[in-house]
């Protein structure tokens, strides 16, 4: 649990944060979303202390995280950057293990976790383990930086527009990726971006923000739904519902059975978002499809069924 | 104002210096790397051949300078000279690179901060002192011999080390730094983990060019009485004797030469900055 309260920073006469309240719980995906020069960045590295907040303070499972050394606290949150940070003079394994070794971690069991976490972002730990920063392409670059980041099994992963630079296949498969192992690893995530798909698809809950002050915190369906103020749904804008539904896929709703004549209709799998499914029935120019369960088919939804869906959900 | 423009200047200045001293980028290809190897050997062991092989050397002092009766300096053989230039380029190199290095990072420390753009104008004031002048200066102090040498060469040196040592650690690429204290280390941690690694090719550069500088450079302690190369040279002066100015030019100019190379190594220069 992070506890964040009246969080300010103030840079002379200008002011970067302004009061800010949140509290994110274990296990959730948060994302602080803004444009430019809304403070997002500066709130994150309040966290971890690489800014000094000018006043307010950060609570981390209730202890003040301004108590512990700064080190420390670092080495307890995982950190990610744009442009990966990986150190250019560090093979891929050095880097990986620069925290666990910062926490005096034995060789066997450093190696080890390494590798364990090559493989678990999907990286070869034979292929890559001995290579360069250099030798890595940017999407490769990247997941070396989560290893790295969840190397010595923080609780808290603290990640700062990670998929920024990447080119945009990449950054799809990435953002998929990272919705994946925040599934199996339930860290704290808290992840700064200015891309709404982005935070639309991997968060929990979104934190808003403008000129340092917190617009409004919700999950985006609430966002959607009842937008604190003209701000929120003037920056999520008219398409905020079509956003939303790659958020859900065809599994979370229920479908109708099949009927006559079905056997002509176009096919989706029940895996599908239903921003895919609607994309389908555009396509395909149907009002209504087969969702397949593996081969069988599981039932049939209608256009209308799938426009309302989002309305239901919550 | 004044502040502002002098810090700006400074860092124009300090940028320059560092880069007109490591400019030299040799390829990365393994047909590059294999020559550059190769030069490094045929000048060693041309190096060898002068300081070892009096009749052959000899035979070239005398192929050069046709007419000359005498073509090797007899008072001190070879061998003891290049030792003598050895012992002083090392001593004073070495002072230069303990001190250099220090002052630079006191100069990027945040106690020393401040003072970087005083720190590196006095550097460069102790460049603008001619080394002959110093020495003269020094002797009375030292005494004749290799000490004012080492004074002069130490004061002329520590400018190339302490710029390459600030800017090559100003030049470290943000994103690893701050990913080096988003981790977790510790200023220490950062500085020999991460800073002095990627920075180590332009300090490098700078210990290059100071060696260069202190081969030429301490031929003139032979006025303090240092001995090394430059006796010969300062004989050949006296007496109009080219032979041995040659005698005492070329190897140092070839050890000069060598030092460069040598430390010069294919594929590796300045950091690769955003080539992450």
């Amino acid at each position: 649990m992070i506890e964040i309260s009246g969080l300010t920073k103030k840079y002379g006469e200008f002011t970067a944060v302004d009061n800010v309240n949140l509290s994110i719980p274990d296990g959730q995906f948060t994302v602080l979303l803004g444009p430019s020069g809304s403070g997002k960045t500066t709130i994150l590295r309040m966290l971890n202390r690489m800014i000094i907040p000018s006043s307010g303070d950060v609570r981390i499972n209730g202890k003040d995280a301004s108590a512990e050394k700064p080190e420390d606290l670092r080495r307890s949150m995982g950190y990610v950057i744009q442009n990966t940070g990986l150190f250019p003079n560090m093979t891929v394994r050095r880097n990986v293990a620069t925290v666990p070794r910062l926490l005096g971690w034995d060789s066997k069991r450093v190696r080890d976790r390494v590798d364990e976490m090559l493989s678990i972002v999907g990286l070869e730990p034979e292929v890559y383990a001995s290579k360069l920063p250099s030798q890595l392409s940017g999407g490769e670059a990247q997941r070396v930086g989560v290893a790295r980041a969840l190397a010595a099994d923080p609780p808290i992963l603290l990640m700062d527009e990670p998929f920024g630079a990447v080119d945009p296949i990449t950054r799809d498969r990435l953002q998929l990726e990272m919705k994946r192992l925040q599934r199996q690893l339930k860290k704290t995530v808290v992840f700064v971006t200015h891309d709404i798909d982005e935070a639309v698809l991997l968060s929990d809950r979104i934190a808003l923000l403008k000129g340092g002050v917190l617009q409004q915190y919700a999950a985006p369906e609430q966002l959607w739904k009842q937008p604190a103020n003209e701000f929120v749904s003037d920056f999520f804008g008219e398409s905020f519902g079509l956003r939303i539904m790659v958020r859900h896929g065809l599994a979370d709703i229920d479908l109708e059975p099949l009927g006559a004549g079905s056997e002509n209709l176009p096919t989706i799998a029940l895996e599908a978002t239903l921003k895919e499914a609607l994309a389908e029935l555009i396509d395909k120019r149907a009002d209504r499809i087969v969702v397949l369960d593996g081969d069988v088919p599981a039932g049939t939804i209608e256009f209308r069924t799938l426009i309302c869906a989002l309305g239901q959900e919550r | 104002m004044t502040g502002v423009n002098t810090h700006s200047a400074a860092n124009g200045r300090a940028r320059d210096h560092a880069r007109g001293r490591t400019g030299h980028r040799p390829g990365r290809s393994a047909f590059g790397s294999a020559v550059h190897w190769g030069s490094v050997v045929a000048l060693l062991a041309a190096l060898l051949w002068m300081v070892f092989d009096k009749e052959g050397f000899s035979a070239l002092l005398r192929l050069m300078v046709p007419g000359q009766a005498v073509v090797y300096y007899p008072a001190v053989p070879l061998p003891r000279l290049m030792l003598e230039q050895l012992y002083l380029v090392a001593a004073a190199s070495g002072i230069a690179l303990a001190v250099g290095v220090t002052l630079g990072l006191l100069a990027l420390s945040p106690v020393g901060k401040p003072f970087r753009d005083v720190i590196v104008n006095l550097g460069n004031l102790a460049q603008t002192v001619p080394t002959a002048a110093v020495m003269a200066l020094a002797i009375p102090a030292t005494g004749y011999g290799a000490k004012p040498v080492i004074i002069a060469l130490v004061l002329y040196s520590i400018l190339p080390i302490m710029l390459n040592v600030i800017v090559g650690i100003e030049g470290v690429q943000p994103a690893a730094l701050d990913a080096a204290i988003g981790v977790g280390m510790s200023p220490l941690q950062r500085l020999v983990s991460v800073q002095l690694p990627l920075a180590f090719p332009v300090i490098l550069g700078g210990i290059k060019n100071m060696l260069v500088i202190n081969v030429s450079a301490a031929t003139i302690g032979a006025i303090a009485a240092a001995g090394g190369l430059g006796q010969p040279i300062l004989a050949g002066f006296n007496r109009y004797n080219t032979a041995y100015i040659i005698e005492g030019a070329l190897p140092a100019a070839t050890l000069a030469l060598f030092l460069d190379r040598l430390l010069t190594i294919p594929g590796w220069s300045e950091p690769r900055v955003g080539d992450v």
